[in-house]
């Protein structure tokens, strides 16, 4: 297992972005989507998750709406906008543009 | 039903119920999932909840956070919908109106003429009753004083000017004020000999800039160092209209000069946009005090009895208006010595903004009256839309009917159709303020001169106004449609038989019909009695002719001596007197409705001075001339010759009432009056008994001296008139004897003004500016509200009349349309097809009658409230209600005629078939 990482600032919205593109999710799907795919190994307090998305739904990225969960229970699902996976590609290229530049400032001379 | 047109707009202002609950819900379900999760993979179930907890952080926090953003976001939403809905009904509205371009032209039309109206008179009424001056800035502060006196025997009179040392007294309050300015309003020539024109001017001392706290919009005012004695600086500052329309707005105009009183003043500033100092009328120039009075006797700044400036100050801040009453007049009293009234002498203080003083000033009384009337015909004009918006209503009820069987709510019906209401009434609204703006023009110049127009094309206050107006009326103007949405059923609509239902609509048409008609009866008793009055003003007989007669008045701008200021004036008459068009011409000292000449006079024999009901005969200088032109009709004795002067022996001639009063029973003639001050100014109206006897040569027929309207002690005033060499002397030496001049003119007198001011100007010695005015002008202001009257209620009748007449036209057609069938029936049966349009006519007249008798009785128990404006007439008078009311039916008449016309070509075969 690797080491919990505290969580980048910012980051939360771009990660919220990628895991709807799967389609549209609850937020207890996307938070298990997270642990999921990051072995538990991004330390997120689940409950920040529903502001995020809030905010995002403001912003007009995701829109939401009631719908039934698979054990048929009342559940707010999420979705991608159009804005919102233009936003993801926007957010993604430039994550990968900072990434590529501060792992070449780390890397050992 | 009630409509519920609102429905939108609530929604749009409700307080959004806080989505608590949905967050609630998200955070209970994700706990839950979690504890599922956890109890799959073994997690023991007592541990569950707290585990489930610690994973997704403060819950709380979370709601709330999650609270604030959702709050927010519902409002949007919601906004977003009813905007939405709001350009829905719009755009439907719209698209509906278009398809019936001539409705929607009246009804635009009818609407702005009364919001424009009411939109015109509440720019006036605030102006003369609510608003500050323009360009004070904290006008609140500012105000005028005024000296009330105690005379002698107890009476208290109020004045407007002070004298200049009294100004420096009230200066001296510092504690009090921030700063004390005198002004004096005054009109000076600008520009030279014939070319001089006449301006409107303020001379002010230094402060005056300080007082209202103004801006120059350009350059500079004028301060202490321009108002130094004895003369100041020759500059002046211009008021911003007065340079937009002499110099274009030229910002080249600072530093050049203008010719006033003859002599170069430099142009320093220009006044900020609407400023007229505290003055309602407008002023062109505002220039120093001292420059204004440098040609003066200098004893102006020093002499406490001259009266010859107002005072207007600036309270410092949290000072009282009432303190400052105080203080000002312990300052006054024990400043000033030098005249004795002034140790009882009290300083008021009015506020430059209209306070309750305001509303009884003649202007505010008749913006006051315009207003009421602009309001009922607003409300003839609601009516009136009312009818056609119903009228159309009607036309569509199968179109509404549909739809509402098809399952549009009557919520969102009522919605579009208030809407399309409110768009007409918006529209009319918009094209109204451009009516208004042109109406404010007419009634400013016609009805209220001396009330400066507003540089700006609407102030933010009337805008204001008239969009409650208009939304106003075009919700009234709606709610008649939506009572006949909410009384409708579907079926019987669908059905369109039309039985109990269209004699339901009927009433309503009928009822509205009635209130315009009511309404309108109203105004034109109104204008019926108003007109009338005028009539009797205009063609009472005053004893004299004004439409041939021109007043000229010589300003010289400098001081003359009294024998020059006679010569100049005689050497003009003679000039005047041989221009062609000008029938004569004569030096006048008083006349009728102009400068009065009272002077001490008594009678031998008699221990006081003549008096019809307190009041001292009224003297004139008479020359031959004089008595020609105001038809001074002689019935006793000889009238003044030419023969009668300084050497010849001293004659004078006594009107009517001044003979039987004085002498009663005896012929005047020959009898002695002596008249005139005596050595000094003496208190006494009566003449002392050293004066020379003046014996009565002839008696004259009365005429009007003061007012046009002769009640009480201007029913008989006493007027005697004396050969102009022979009239007694002031005591101050070289006093002017010529006022005036006055001329008769054989064909029209405004054609004639130019040509005798610059006879006037052109030929005198010195400069000049001579201000030439018909005679009528010294009646009008009292002529003025008899015509303010009967034009506004004519004008306001008229217009009434014709909307009222689209209405009728309307409802007229409509009901021939409905009566298709039964007319056709008629017909068949072997009715004429005269019968069938008098069937309709009569009909029509039947509608009109009701409203008619409504509107006179209405009329009769108003009556006494404008009975006090009206002379010679009674508001009840019977000509005008028999008048109105056939007025109002063969307008009715004229408005059926086409309908009847239609009605009697009706083809019974088709009208049948139709069903």
């Amino acid at each position: 297992m690797s080491p919990e990482t505290e969580i980048l600032r910012g980051t939360l919205d771009v990660i919220l972005l990628r895991a709807l593109t799967l389609g549209p999710m609850h937020g207890y799907a996307i938070s298990r989507w997270i642990r999921e795919r990051t072995d538990d190994g991004l330390q997120i307090e689940e409950g920040a998750l529903y502001p995020a998305l809030h905010r995002l739904a403001r912003k007009g990225w995701v829109d939401s709406t009631w719908g039934f969960s698979e054990n048929n229970r009342k559940a707010r699902y999420y979705r991608l906008t159009s804005a919102g996976r233009k936003r993801l590609q926007v957010e993604t290229a430039s994550w990968e543009t900072y990434v590529g530049l501060v792992s070449r400032i780390l890397q050992p001379a | 039903m009630i409509p519920r047109p609102f429905a939108a707009l609530r929604r749009a202002l409700r307080p959004i119920p806080r989505p608590r609950d949905e967050a609630d819900d998200e955070i209970r379900f994700h706990l839950e999932m979690r504890a599922a999760e956890m109890i799959a993979r073994g997690t023991p179930p007592d541990e569950v909840r707290e585990a489930a907890l610690r994973y997704f952080g403060d819950a709380d926090a979370v709601r709330s956070e999650l609270d604030t953003i959702d709050t927010w976001e519902n409002r949007r939403m919601s906004l977003l919908e009813t905007l939405d809905g709001l350009r829905t009904d719009l755009g439907y509205a719209v698209r509906t109106l278009r398809r019936q371009p001539a409705l929607v032209a009246g009804i635009v039309a009818t609407f702005a003429l009364a919001i424009g109206a009411n939109a015109a008179m509440f720019g006036l009424v605030r102006q003369l009753l609510l608003a500050a001056p323009p360009g004070i800035a904290d006008a609140e502060h500012v105000a005028r004083a005024r000296v009330v006196y105690i005379s002698e025997d107890g009476d208290s009179f109020r004045m407007t000017t002070t004298s200049y040392p009294a100004f420096r007294a009230l200066q001296s309050t510092g504690a009090t004020f921030a700063a004390v300015a005198a002004t004096r309003p005054d009109t000076i020539a600008m520009g030279r000999a014939e070319s001089a024109t006449e301006v409107a001017s303020i001379a002010a001392t230094a402060d005056y800039f300080a007082v209202m706290q103004t801006r120059p919009s350009l350059g500079r005012f004028f301060g202490p160092s321009d108002d130094a004695p004895p003369g100041g600086a020759p500059v002046v500052v211009l008021s911003h209209a007065f340079w937009k329309r002499k110099f274009h707005g030229d910002a080249a105009v600072l530093g050049t000069d203008v010719v006033l009183d003859d002599e170069p003043f430099t142009i320093i500033g220009v006044a900020p946009p609407g400023f007229n100092g505290d003055a309602l009328a407008a002023v062109d120039v505002f220039i120093p005090l001292s420059a204004a009075f440098r040609n003066r006797e200098p004893s102006w700044r020093t002499d406490e009895r001259l009266n010859v400036v107002s005072v207007v100050a600036r309270l410092r801040p949290g000072v009282m208006l009432a303190g400052a009453q105080r203080a000002a007049t312990a300052t006054l009293r024990t400043a000033l010595d030098g005249r004795r009234d002034n140790s009882t002498a009290t300083i008021e203080l009015e506020s430059v903004v209209p306070g309750a003083s305001a509303r009884q000033t003649p202007q505010a009384r008749i913006a006051l009256w315009l207003s009421g009337v602009s309001l009922v015909v607003l409300l003839i004009a609601t009516a009136n839309v009312a009818t056609l918006l119903l009228l159309r209503a009607l036309a569509r009820r199968r179109e509404i009917a549909v739809r509402i069987a098809l399952g549009v709510g009557r919520a969102r019906l009522a919605r579009q159709l208030l809407t399309e209401s409110l768009l007409l009434a918006a529209a009319g609204a918009a094209v109204g303020l451009v009516v208004a703006r042109w109406l404010a023009g007419i009634i400013r110049v016609t009805l209220l001169p001396g009330l400066a127009p507003s540089e700006r094309f609407v102030e933010g206050q009337v805008l204001v106004a008239t969009a409650v107006v208009a939304i106003a009326a075009g919700v009234l103007a709606g709610l008649a449609p939506l009572a006949q949405l909410a009384r409708r059923t579907i079926t019987a609509e669908l059905n369109a038989a039309g039985g109990r239902g269209s004699a339901q609509r009927s009433a309503m048409q009928r009822g509205l019909v009635g209130l315009q008609v009511a309404l309108c009866t109203v105004l034109l008793v109104g204008a019926g009695v108003f007109v009338r009055s005028l009539q009797r003003v205009q063609s009472q007989d005053l004893g004299f002719d004004t439409s041939r007669l021109l007043l000229v008045e010589l300003d010289f701008r400098r001081k003359l001596g009294g024998f020059v200021n006679d010569q100049i004036h005689v050497e003009a008459a003679a000039r005047l007197a041989l221009l062609p068009g000008v029938s004569g011409a004569t030096v006048v000292q008083a006349m009728p409705f102009g400068f009065h000449h009272i002077p001490p006079i008594s009678v031998p024999g008699l221990p006081t001075p003549p008096t019809a009901n307190g009041q001292l005969p009224i003297l004139y200088g008479a020359t031959p001339e004089y008595l020609r032109l105001m038809n001074v009709k002689l019935l006793e004795g000889r009238l003044i010759t030419a023969r009668d002067t300084r050497e010849s022996p001293l004659v004078v001639l006594v009107n009517e009432s001044m003979a039987r009063e004085t002498w009663p029973g005896q012929s005047a003639i020959g009898k002695c009056i002596r008249a005139g001050h005596g050595t000094s100014f003496a208190p006494s109206p009566l003449a002392v008994a050293s004066l020379p006897c003046r014996e009565v040569v002839g008696v004259v027929r009365d005429s009007r001296a003061r007012s046009l309207r002769p009640v009480g002690r201007e029913a008989s005033l006493m007027q005697y008139y004396i050969p102009f060499p022979q009239l007694p002397g002031f005591p101050a030496p070289d006093a002017k004897e010529v006022n005036a001049l006055l001329v008769g003119v054989t064909g029209d007198v405004d054609h004639m003004v130019g040509a005798v001011q610059r006879s006037v100007q052109g030929g005198s010695s010195v400069p000049v500016y001579a201000r030439v005015r018909p005679y009528q002008d010294l009646l009008d202001p009292q002529l003025r509200p008899w015509q303010l009257g009967a034009t506004l209620f004519s004008a306001f009748g008229v217009l009434a009349l014709g909307i009222a007449a689209v209405g009728l036209f309307g409802v007229v057609s409509y009901v021939v349309a409905q009566r298709t069938k039964e007319i056709g029936v008629r017909l068949a049966l072997g009715a004429s097809r005269a019968t069938a349009g008098r069937l309709v006519i009569t009909d029509a007249v039947r509608m009109v009658a009701g409203g008619v008798a409504v509107g006179i009785v209405v009329a009769l128990i108003a009556a006494p409230a404008v009975q006090s404006l009206l002379f010679a007439t009674s508001a009840r008078e019977a000509v005008v209600m028999i008048g109105a009311a056939a007025a109002l039916l063969s307008v009715t008449v004229v408005a059926a005629a086409f309908p009847a016309w239609r009605a009697s070509r009706v083809s019974p075969m088709i009208a049948l078939r139709n069903e």
